[in-house]
């Protein structure tokens, strides 16, 4: 499952690095393009957004996060898998040709077809939230599962429970490419006296 | 542009239109009083119907603008008419208008779309990444990516992006079928992104375009709601020749979109509606809901086919149900509004000389009619259509269109019609209803006013219905049609339904289980004589009254030939009278783009929703529409043939072949531009015998040909520091008659033959200073005979005007003028003076004010001396006749976008 072009970052805040192979972390930049088996890592404060070619399916990794990218071309579609080992995610899955879309973690899979979820993965376990469509959300370790839909939530931990209850509002993450950049910006403008006009701009966190 | 000099219509045609842009097309009209209707029809070449706009009047010139979307590389075609009081026309082109409607060239813009000849070019699957189209993106966020990963006939070194029109390809990066750029921060404001390619046949493949904003973040609720509208106001306030025209007009539009849905109204209120007429008055809401859900509420345009409704205006409601797969289009509302009277004297009432009587006591019976009238008209109907795995289409349809016979107030009470000396006993003069019928009743004679079956327009009844099948192929560059239709129509409603029994003896006195069938004296069946059995109407009328009327008055009575069904049933069903089809093959290969076409309009086939139908025809048409040189050369040729042999007693049916050429070459930015369109056409009705009329012979054969030509070339050029562009436009129509060595030399071959040619040269200089100055010439020949002498009366009109722009105070102010002469030179020589002057002020970002004042003098030489009192200000040849003012006016405009 190596080696195959299947995503490209859209959107890059903070600090990121993306891992090929046997390589050490690169800085990422907007418009690196995915190969699978690619690792991508967020430090605090960082976002990545990224798209996958075939579908526009939508992947966003908030801080201090790693997923491992995977997917295997075919002539339709891509099967698309993702490793997540920590962090929090949001997958925005347009409707799948071929398979799944699969989100792993240590303790979780949650797969689906095409719907909008976060899932939050840390030691506890794992944490999703249904945002739209239905997610099939399953503990590895009981091997028992759940369907989690638009405004439910389900926990999965690691003795093998996994239950869903309402969503508190409260807990949705912000979604950094909902809003802005990150970056704020002052812009003030000056005029000389022949009225030729010069910007100052002062850019900040 | 028919009658004389005074019915004039005066048109430059533009040498050509560009593709996606709107074009403005202006007329003028050399009559004395104001046109009542001005307007502008349009279409796609060889549609079945044409799409309408009001002209509007800016000072001595009248403009309408064709919407942008019209502009296809098809071409367009269009037709002007000017409707003058008691039904006067005049109209470009001026023969045969809505036949041979004038064809205008379209030209690609400098940035070429998606259209191609006859719809869409081959698209390719390409995914936009990045932006969204439309979304709202940071400055420093900008990337541009597109995936190619299902566009695999896309030949990658054939990709070439361009960002605000602007080549950007070298700095792109295409890898493995994922193109991305990333621009830099790009300035605030809307920003488009263009992807061109070809396949690996190097044809040139529909490009993906899209645009983007770049910004800040709106503010929650302006996330959730963005709206947008404008609002326009007119005032003109116009002298012409002596008469006041005072005209208010506000126009606007207010557009809401709530991510959702869209929310979009148009509204024009005229100080023009009148009761007398039909609305000018718009307004009209559409709301959406996706891609899946449009309600149109008032005046609207739906589409159903060519043969039903085709972008007729609608007021009422429209829905437009798409879920994909399947499609359901549901219109109710209605074509007209009910008129009870045309206003005026003589609007309501009109009394019928013809059908006096005298009564047994020697009085008079005098038959007054009721006129001016239009039923209310209303329309319902809808089309369920699907595609299927983009291979297959299919649609069935049904419509029904009534005149409400109770909408028209039966008797008018203060409406004022003329008496005459004909009606005894009552002064010549101007009556009420009450007032007349007192009269007459007081001189001993009877009024005979109807209250529902008036000698004019009688109410009608129709329903269409169909069905349309379709296929696709090869990736949609290969499309197969096939759209039957069949009306029945009733063009008189007022007695309402018949029953069987009814139907039996309407036309015969015989209860006899047949329509038609008489007897002679003895009984015995007369033969010859058309009869049709009643069995053979299985339907009961009465049931089906609410859906259609039934009686006598409906065609077709029974809607196939049953005599023809026996030996040639599929023949009959094709060749149904009151049956419309076509199948059409459309194919897009190898930078050809090729109609092959079959349509079929039956005698009796009536869709009182598409007025423009013109039935008893049949017409093949076969076209190409080729690019060459990259798309820089574009030749269109094609042959249409049309004549009305539909049925088989057709005599002398009339034959038109039409060969049309157009050919476009555009060299390049900056470069010359071409253009020569060629149409010849040859009329044929097979009559070789002249015909009888009473004692006389009358010459009813023909066998003609026109040939219309067009050339026109536009070249940039610069000159200093001033851009110019300078057009030459020549253009011809000739008339042959080939029957000429066989005519007596008293006939008159009808036809006039005319020359046009312009010149115009528009400048653009670095100050802002915008001229065009254009001459040109139209010259006709019109043939009338002198008893055995055939004279052809020259008309020549010679055109001149320069106009100029100039932008002032940073913009803030547009100062425009014009100055035009138009010279007439035909039996009598007339000059038209006319000046324009005004400015639009943009007072703030989203207001602006213009004003424009015009004034045109007429000067007629030749009134010093003919002794005669040609303005009838009862004094001959005074200076006034000679030089008068012909109109004057001002035009104060007011318009607010939010």
């Amino acid at each position: 499952m190596g080696g195959d072009r299947i995503a490209i970052a859209t959107k890059v805040i903070g600090k990121v690095q993306y891992i090929r192979g046997d390589g050490s972390g690169q800085s990422l930049k907007k418009g690196h393009i995915f190969e699978s088996g690619d690792i991508l890592k967020t430090e605090k404060g960082g976002f990545a957004a990224l798209l996958f070619i075939d579908d526009k399916t939508a992947l966003k990794v908030k801080e201090n996060s790693e997923v491992i990218i995977s997917g295997k071309r075919s002539a339709q579609a891509i099967a698309k898998e993702i490793n997540l080992n920590g962090g929090t995610i949001r997958a925005q899955v347009n409707k799948q040709k071929k398979g799944d879309f699969v989100v792993r973690t240590s303790v979780s899979v949650a797969s689906v077809k095409g719907t909008d979820f976060w899932l939050i993965s840390n030691e506890a376990g794992d944490s999703l939230i249904g945002l739209d469509g239905i997610v099939g959300f399953s503990n590895l370790i009981s091997g028992e599962s759940i369907d989690i839909s638009s405004g439910k939530s389900g926990i999965s931990t690691s003795d093998g429970s996994v239950q869903s209850f309402k969503t508190d509002p409260k807990t949705i993450p912000e979604d950094p490419s909902d809003t802005d950049s990150g970056n704020q910006k002052l812009e003030i403008e000056f005029k000389d006296a022949s009225g030729k006009k010069k910007t100052l701009i002062i850019e900040y966190n | 542009m028919i009658n004389g000099q005074t019915r004039l219509l005066h048109h430059t045609p533009p040498p050509h239109g560009t593709m996606g842009e709107a074009l403005t097309l202006t007329a003028s009209s050399l009559e004395i009083s104001d046109p009542i209707e001005t307007t502008l029809y349009y279409r796609l070449p060889g549609s079945e119907s044409y799409l309408e706009i009001d002209f509007i009047k800016t000072g001595f010139n009248w403009e309408a603008t064709i919407p942008g979307f019209a502009l296809t590389e098809a071409g367009l075609e269009y037709v002007i008419t000017f409707k003058f009081s008691r039904d006067r026309l005049v109209s470009f082109p001026e023969q045969d208008p809505f036949n041979q409607p004038h064809y205008l060239s379209v030209i690609p813009p400098k940035s070429q779309p998606s259209v191609g000849v006859f719809g869409e070019l081959p698209s390719a699957d390409v995914i936009i990444l990045s932006p969204e189209p439309g979304a709202l993106v940071d400055q420093n966020s900008i990337l541009i990516a597109a995936s190619f990963f299902s566009a695999n006939k896309v030949d990658p070194a054939s990709v070439q992006l361009y960002v605000d029109g602007l080549n950007v390809s070298a700095f792109m990066i295409f890898e493995d079928g994922i193109l991305s750029y990333d621009p830099g921060p790009l300035p605030n404001g809307t920003h488009s992104v263009e992807i061109k390619m070809q396949d690996y046949d190097g044809e040139s493949i529909s490009p993906v375009n899209w645009s983007f904003n770049v910004g800040k973040e709106r503010q929650s609720l302006s996330d959730l709601v963005r709206y947008n509208g404008r609002l326009n106001s007119r005032l003109s306030a116009e002298k012409l020749s002596g008469t006041s025209l005072n005209i208010a007009e506000v126009m606007g539009n207010f557009n809401v979109d709530v991510q959702w849905a869209k929310l979009k109204t148009d509204l024009r209120l005229t100080s023009r509606e009148s009761p007398h007429t039909q609305p000018h008055n718009r307004f009209g809401a559409s709301f959406a809901m996706g891609d899946i859900l449009d309600i149109h509420v008032g005046d609207h345009y739906p589409r159903f086919s060519p043969f039903t409704i085709d972008g007729k205006r609608v007021r009422g409601l429209g829905l437009d149900a798409n879920l994909k797969w399947i499609r359901l289009q549901y219109i109710s509302g209605d074509l007209n509004r009910a008129v009870h009277e045309r206003g005026g004297i003589g609007g309501g009432y009109r009394l019928i000389h013809g059908l006096t009587s005298t009564n047994t006591d020697g009085s008079k019976t005098y038959y007054l009619d009721r006129t001016g009238f239009t039923f209310k008209r209303k329309v319902r109907g809808f089309k369920l259509s699907t595609e299927l795995f983009s291979r297959i289409k299919a649609g069935v349809n049904f419509m029904s269109v009534r005149d409400d016979s109770t909408s028209v107030n039966r008797t008018l009470n203060n409406s004022i019609f003329p008496s005459d000396t004909l009606v005894l006993g009552v002064t010549p003069g101007n009556y009420t209803y009450d007032e007349f019928n007192s009269l007459l009743t007081a001189a001993g004679h009877k009024l005979d006013a109807p209250t529902s079956h008036w000698a004019g327009q009688k109410p009608q009844d129709n329903i269409v219905f169909g069905f349309n099948l379709g296929a696709i192929f090869d990736n949609r560059k290969l499309t197969l049609d096939f759209d039957w239709q069949m009306s029945l129509h009733n063009k008189d409603i007022w007695d309402g339904v018949m029953s069987i029994a009814g139907l039996d003896t309407a036309l015969d006195d015989s209860l006899d289980g047949y329509i038609g069938l008489q007897y002679d004296k003895d009984g015995n069946e007369i033969t010859g004589v058309t009869k049709i059995s009643t069995d053979q109407i299985f339907i009961d009328p009465d049931k089906l009254k609410d859906l259609f009327i039934i009686n006598t008055n409906m065609t077709p009575l029974v809607p196939i030939d049953l005599n023809a069904f026996g030996s040639s049933p599929i023949s009959s069903i094709i060749n149904m009278p009151s049956s419309a089809f076509n199948i059409k093959l459309r194919g897009n290969y190898a930078r050809n783009s090729i109609l092959v076409e079959y349509r079929q309009i039956g005698p009796e086939y009536v869709s009182l929703a598409n007025p423009f139908l013109r039935n008893n025809t049949r017409q093949f048409t076969i076209s190409d529409r080729v690019s060459l040189l990259d798309r820089r050369m574009f030749l269109n040729i094609g042959f249409k043939h049309l004549d009305n042999k539909i049925l088989r007693t057709t005599v002398t049916p009339l034959n038109t072949n039409t060969f049309f050429m157009n050919l476009t070459f555009l060299m390049g930015p900056e470069m010359p531009t071409f253009v020569i369109n060629y149409q010849s056409i040859g009329k044929n009705n097979e009559k070789t015998q002249l015909d009888s009329v009473g004692s006389q012979t009358v010459d009813l054969r023909e066998d003609s040909k026109a040939a219309t030509s067009m050339m026109a070339v536009t070249m940039p050029f610069t000159s200093g520091d001033v851009k110019q562009n300078l057009t030459l436009n020549i253009g011809s129509v000739t008339n042959l008659d080939n029957l000429t060595n066989k005519r007596s030399v008293t006939y008159l071959f009808p036809k006039t033959d005319s020359k046009t040619s312009s010149i115009s040269l528009s400048s653009t200089f670095p100050s802002q200073l915008k001229t065009v100055a254009l001459i040109s010439q139209t010259k006709l020949e019109i043939p009338s005979m002198n008893g055995t002498e055939l004279i052809k009366t020259p008309y020549t009109w010679t055109h001149l005007s320069l106009t100029a722009n100039q932008k002032f105070f940073q913009d803030k102010m547009l100062a425009r003028g014009s100055i035009s002469l138009l010279n007439s030179k035909s039996h009598i020589k007339s000059q038209l003076l006319g000046l324009r002057a005004g400015a639009d002020y943009r007072i703030q970002d989203n207001l602006s004010a213009a004003i424009m004042g015009q004034i045109r003098f007429n000067y007629v030489p030749s009134y010093k001396k003919d002794k005669v009192d040609n303005d009838g200000d009862g004094k001959i040849d005074n200076a006034s006749e000679v030089l008068d003012i012909n109109s004057s006016g001002i035009i104060l405009t007011l318009q607010y976008n939010f």
